[in-house]
């Protein structure tokens, strides 16, 4: 026995194949054999486990709202018909009201029984496979009765089977500790009245997945995550809602910043939302900027990473900015884009976007996307690209979802990259250059979304929240409010005229066709010398009718 | 046992009669001073004391309702006439169990809080009135998640930012009503809220103030019930899917208004579900359930009787996928035993529940499902031998429990023991404080944001021993000269708009009293004068509870029914082909 005694950790247990894994191995064969001598013959499947445990803490203003425990497993359920070449996935052209394909999902038992864990597989599995024959009959229709595809690719691509057995992951965690801890933490927020929401969450899970599938790969995979995640949010006297989040990832909670930290954070966010309470409004502009970090991680995945995925270079319905563009320049040369989800940390930070496997059973490599500003791939799953058979395991759902081809860790390298004070200083002569009297610097910024259908124009518009005014005087720099960055890619790429030296990191979940995934976007801070933003949408409520209640004297 | 003496002066509530010793409720009229003098009274009772989580949260309701009366108003609207504050402090637990084995969650703990406002006036207030795009229905109040800590600081800012969201809603909706309304001629004004006499009802219940790890053990007992029972599908390789779900929900639910009502009422319901399914080889889904509802997991069945029940089950299940599909059918039923009380939930329950649906900005959104007896008092609406009671305060049937059982209802108001068939004739309807058509005042039915029975009970003065409705039935085809009929005894609930219930479990009968199991049929739709022609009834009476809303159940007891005239159909599912591959229990 180890002698190793934690009071929180992380465990993985010695590598051995979990019975579970030969169930469904066997049930998937048994199906198989039949469903694969019908008229309409299914011709691959697959079945994954999710086995997860999750603890979720959440305090708001000093008092536990919610510590829950669980424990579930569900198993999702692939069934394709047809063949490699064409199959029920296939794109439906011109009939917006076409169902995208789904996964069946069903819930499991949590112990390795093999009745109850057989017959939720069979009945999912003929549900799937019935499915997939009415999907495969429209798709056929389509096929036919529309023009010539332009770029007719398989729908699903070869791979070599895999057989990769992990160390299964679970976690102990003092949740009473945690508990104390994050009603402190909370407890912070409740100094100042006028911050009306906030909340100082913990949610740790360990996932353990096993995936099997016809064509013999046999994966399973354990991964543990856990998250803290603080909000504050208050609103100006006009009624503008202003909100501030944080938040921390470790693979183990031992990982995670210590209270002291998170104290320390804490405080900071309340004095920074009292400030920008009071900040003065931005009106309408375009000038310079400069992005910090976690700004233009978040910048470049929403702009640029959503348009290399590989699913919109085949769906007709997308603006495709990117489709025809390989071995021609996209970005400025001096900046390469790579997405990597075998990168486990960036110094001392741990990455949300690692993994080992994708979830079709791919292996995740490393891809450079853009060199020196020359576009070379895009982020492959296994519905190939004309160009490019083959996955480089980049397809990713969230679980029940069919997987699509998503984004992992996402790296901006640059080659022409100054110091922050350097950098500081570009930004000032950019701005007198132009004849303004400021550039403005994105501290960060909360998240943001695109457009990539061809309905619509096929623009971007972030949102920051901590904004500053860096005025070409020489005066300190001002915190500001209200501002949007919107803006077409094309245009906005062109414009990066320079890097500092310093990469920050964001990690957060990015929500699309196949759900939610977690992600990474690292970058240095980049000089833009252009941007524009808009007012922001604005809550009309006014702030409360009545002051905070008088706190009674906690004891 | 009930006690009325808090201040010397008060008066018992005639309305509030208790049913068993057991019952450790004491209940008395609101006054001013009432929470000062509560822990007094709890001392003089000996009941248990007020834990302290309670005084905190209730002095953080009470302390923020003052002031929000007080001082809650917009510049040139108009203030609240009327706030409440509901907290449900509830512990859920979930188990169930397929083919033997368990899934299982540990029990979740949630607090919620529901904040009601109301501009106005009694006679037209902001309630009541669906926009659409502003969340589709009526306000019933802003519910949020509120802390689990006794704090009061935590709990009253929680309280105060959920007001003034709630207020600004009213005064908006309000304003709509308004609006909508000022070129509107009422034909039939009726308010929008009863006045009613302010109460305060304080139940202590061990169970009250269980913490999340005092939950009752559902690991070791009820696991046992569950696996064991759930194991029985296992030998049955004809039953595709089963499962046994068992719920249990316990806590404290905390009310409280501006005009002076207040409860404290523990939640305690728990619920277990047995389900199987199969098809028959047409494609036909042949489906069986068997569902209990009981106060807690120690009142529903042991684990002997839920295997029997399994077994049961399965074998109804297996059973059916080779009866045959059973011919349409209009003419005298036979619904017996639990049937017959499901079959009543599903139709005459419903109808006696006085619900006035919203008005509408719109009138085209106009709902529906008002009852069709809202102007028939002292008219017919039964056979003439039948009784029809509610009677909230009935704590026992046959020696069990029975959840439909409260002493208050959802808006502080003493539950009523009402007759609302007297002799078959109309009496009264069930209502809560929403005022209908013909009864402007609750009596203490306003449970889940609606108006919901509790313990619903019909039985006929002319009552015969059930062994001897088999007969009187039979006798009844031949005199209507038909060649078969029909015995329900299993009723459930039905998606379908346009029918009556759905059919768990129905023979057909010939006249030489021979019963052949048929599938796949379903009541038409069943009139509100079909109860008029009842013909017979049973002495016997089965029990049947229900869960309606998060913590409400209803019971309904009734006789074995023979009715005149019912329309028994086929179903009309859309028929999928059997699995390709053979169920891998084969």
């Amino acid at each position: 026995m180890a002698l190793v005694c934690a009071l929180e950790g992380v465990a993985a247990q010695t590598p051995r194949p979990p019975s579970v894994t030969s169930i469904l191995h066997s049930e998937l064969q048994r199906n198989m054999q039949v469903l694969s001598k019908q008229t309409v013959p299914a011709y691959y499947a697959a079945y994954t486990l999710h086995d997860a445990t999750t603890t979720q803490i959440l305090a708001s203003f000093g008092a536990i709202h919610r510590s829950e425990e669980s424990r579930q497993r569900f198993a999702t359920i692939e069934v394709r018909v047809g063949d490699y070449a064409l199959d029920n996935t296939h794109p439906m052209r011109g009939d917006a009201r076409a169902m995208s394909p789904r996964l069946m999902q069903v819930s499991l038992p949590l112990t390795d029984d093999e009745k109850p864990i057989r017959q939720a597989l069979w009945r999912a599995t003929d549900r799937s496979y019935k499915q997939a024959s009415e999907a495969l009959t429209r798709v056929r229709t389509n096929v036919a009765a529309k023009v010539q595809e332009e770029n007719p690719a398989p729908d699903f691509s070869q791979e070599e089977k895999q057989g990769y057995v992990g160390s299964t992951s679970s976690y102990t965690l003092d949740a009473k500790g945690w508990e104390a801890r994050l009603r402190r933490v909370s407890a912070v927020f409740a100094e100042d009245p006028l911050i009306l929401r906030s909340q100082v969450s913990l949610t740790v899970e360990a996932e353990n997945r096993h995936f099997v599938n016809s064509e013999g790969s046999q994966i399973v995979t354990g991964e543990v995550g856990c998250r803290v995640f603080v909000q504050g949010v208050t609103k100006a006297a006009d009624g503008m809602e202003l909100p501030l989040y944080t938040s921390y990832f470790a693979t183990s909670p031992a990982g995670l910043p210590d209270e002291r930290q998170l104290m320390a954070d804490a405080r900071a966010m309340v004095d920074l939302l009292g400030r920008l309470r009071t900040a003065p409004l931005v009106e309408p502009f375009s000038g310079p900027a400069i992005l910090s970090g976690r700004a233009a991680g978040v910048f470049f995945h929403e702009i640029f990473g959503h348009r290399v995925e590989g699913n919109r270079q085949r769906n007709v319905e997308d603006g495709q900015t990117f489709t025809k563009r390989i071995g021609q320049s996209v970005l400025p040369s001096f900046l390469s884009v790579v997405f990597d989800p075998t990168l486990k940390k960036v110094g001392d930070v741990e990455l949300m976007g690692h993994y080992i496997y994708d979830d079709q059973g791919v292996k995740g490599r490393r891809v450079t996307v853009v060199e020196k500003g020359i576009l070379k791939t895009f982020l492959l799953d296994r519905a190939p690209l004309k160009d490019f058979p083959r996955s480089n395991g980049h397809g990713r759902a969230e679980r029940g979802f069919l997987p699509v081809s998503r984004q992992s860790s996402l790296q901006v390298e640059s080659s022409r990259s100054v110091s922050r004070e350097a950098l500081m200083n570009q930004l000032r002569e950019e701005a007198r250059r132009q004849g303004k009297p400021f550039g403005l610097l994105f501290e960060n910024i909360e998240g943001g979304f695109t457009t990539t259908g061809r309905g619509s124009p096929n623009a971007f518009n972030v949102l920051p929240n901590v904004v500053y005014r860096i005025y070409i005087d020489g005066r300190a720099p001002e915190l500001v409010r209200g501002v949007d960055l919107i803006g077409t890619p094309l245009a906005a790429f062109g414009k990066i005229i320079a890097t500092d030296d310093r990469i920050d990191v964001f990690n957060g979940m990015c929500g699309a066709e196949s759900g939610s995934v977690p992600v990474s976007a690292f970058s240095p801070s980049l000089l833009v010398s252009e941007v524009e933003v808009q007012k922001k949408v604005q809550s009309q409520e006014t702030l409360p009718i009545l002051p905070a209640p008088p706190a009674r004297r906690r004891s | 046992m009930k006690i009325d003496r808090a201040a010397g002066s008060t008066k018992q509530d005639p309305a509030y009669v208790t049913k068993t010793e057991q019952d450790p409720a004491y209940v008395r009229r609101a006054g001013p001073g009432f929470w000062t003098r509560l822990v007094a009274v709890s001392l003089l009772l000996a009941a248990p004391p007020l834990a302290a989580q309670d005084s905190q949260i209730l002095a953080a309701m009470r302390d923020e309702l003052k002031r929000s009366m007080a001082e809650l108003r917009m510049k040139g609207e108009a203030p609240p006439y009327y706030i409440a504050y509901e907290v449900l402090d509830r512990t859920l637990s979930d188990m169930s169990g397929r083919l033997g084995s368990i899934v299982q969650n540990p029990p979740r703990r949630v607090r919620t809080l529901r904040v009601e406002v109301r501009v106005g006036d009694y006679a037209f207030d902001s309630s009541r009135f669906a926009i659409q795009g502003f969340g589709g229905g009526p306000l019933t109040g802003e519910t949020v998640i509120a802390p689990l800590d006794d704090d009061y600081d935590v709990m009253r800012r929680e309280i105060w930012i959920t007001t003034d969201t709630a207020y600004k809603r009213a005064i908006t909706m309000f304003a709509r009503k308004k609006a909508a309304f000022q070129n509107r001629t009422a034909s039939d004004p009726l308010p929008d809220f009863s006045v009613e006499t302010p109460v305060e009802t304080i139940l202590s219940s061990n169970e009250v103030r269980l913490k999340p790890d005092h939950a009752p053990d559902l690991q070791s007992d009820a696991a046992a019930r569950v696996q064991q029972s759930s194991a029985m599908f296992a030998s049955h390789v004809d039953v595709d899917v089963s499962e046994v779900a068992l719920s249990q929900v316990h806590g404290t639910r905390y009310f409280l208004n501006s005009e002076g009502f207040a409860a404290i009422t523990p939640i305690q319901i728990a619920g277990l579900t047995i389900f199987g399914e199969s098809q028959a080889g047409d494609g036909m889904p042949v489906r069986q359930t068997f569902n209990t509802v009981g106060r807690t997991v120690a009142d529903l069945p042991s684990a002997a009787e839920l295997v029997a029940r399994a077994k049961e089950l399965s074998a109804g299940v297996t059973a059916s996928r080779v009866a045959p599909i059973g011919d349409e059918f209009t003419g005298p039923v036979l619904i017996e035993g639990v049937g017959s009380a499901q079959f009543l939930a599903e139709t005459l329950v419903p109808m006696m529940q006085a619900r006035r649906p919203p008005d509408t900005e719109n009138p085209r959104m106009a709902q529906g499902g008002a009852s069709p007896f809202l102007n028939r008092t002292g008219l017919r609406v039964m056979a003439d031998s039948f009784v029809a009671r509610d009677t909230p305060s009935l704590t026992q049937f046959g020696g069990k429990p029975l959840p439909g059982s409260y002493v208050v209802d959802d808006e502080g108001v003493r539950a009523k023991d009402v007759t609302l068939v007297d002799k078959g004739r109309l009496v009264t309807l069930l209502t809560s404080r929403t005022p209908q058509k013909n009864f402007p005042q609750s009596n203490g039915h306003g449970r889940s944001g609606t108006v919901l029975a509790g313990v619903f009970q019909i039985e006929s003065t002319q009552a015969i021993p059930a062994a001897e409705l088999k007969q009187k039935y039979l006798a009844l085809l031949k005199a209507q000269d038909k060649a078969f009929g029909y015995i329900v005894r299993g009723v459930r609930p039905d998606g379908q708009g346009d029918g009556g219930p759905g059919i768990e479990a129905i023979v057909k009968v010939t006249l030489d009293g021979q019963e052949t199991p048929v599938r796949g049929m379903r009541f038409g739709n069943v009139a509100a004068t079909v109860f008029r022609d009842l013909a017979e009834a049973s002495h016997e009476r089965a029990a049947y509870s229900y869960r309606a809303g998060a913590v409400s159940a209803v019971t309904v007891i009734a006789p074995s029914l023979i009715f005149e005239e019912l329309d028994i159909q086929r179903v009309r599912d859309i028929l999928q082909k059997p699995p390709v591959v053979p169920s891998p229990l084969k």
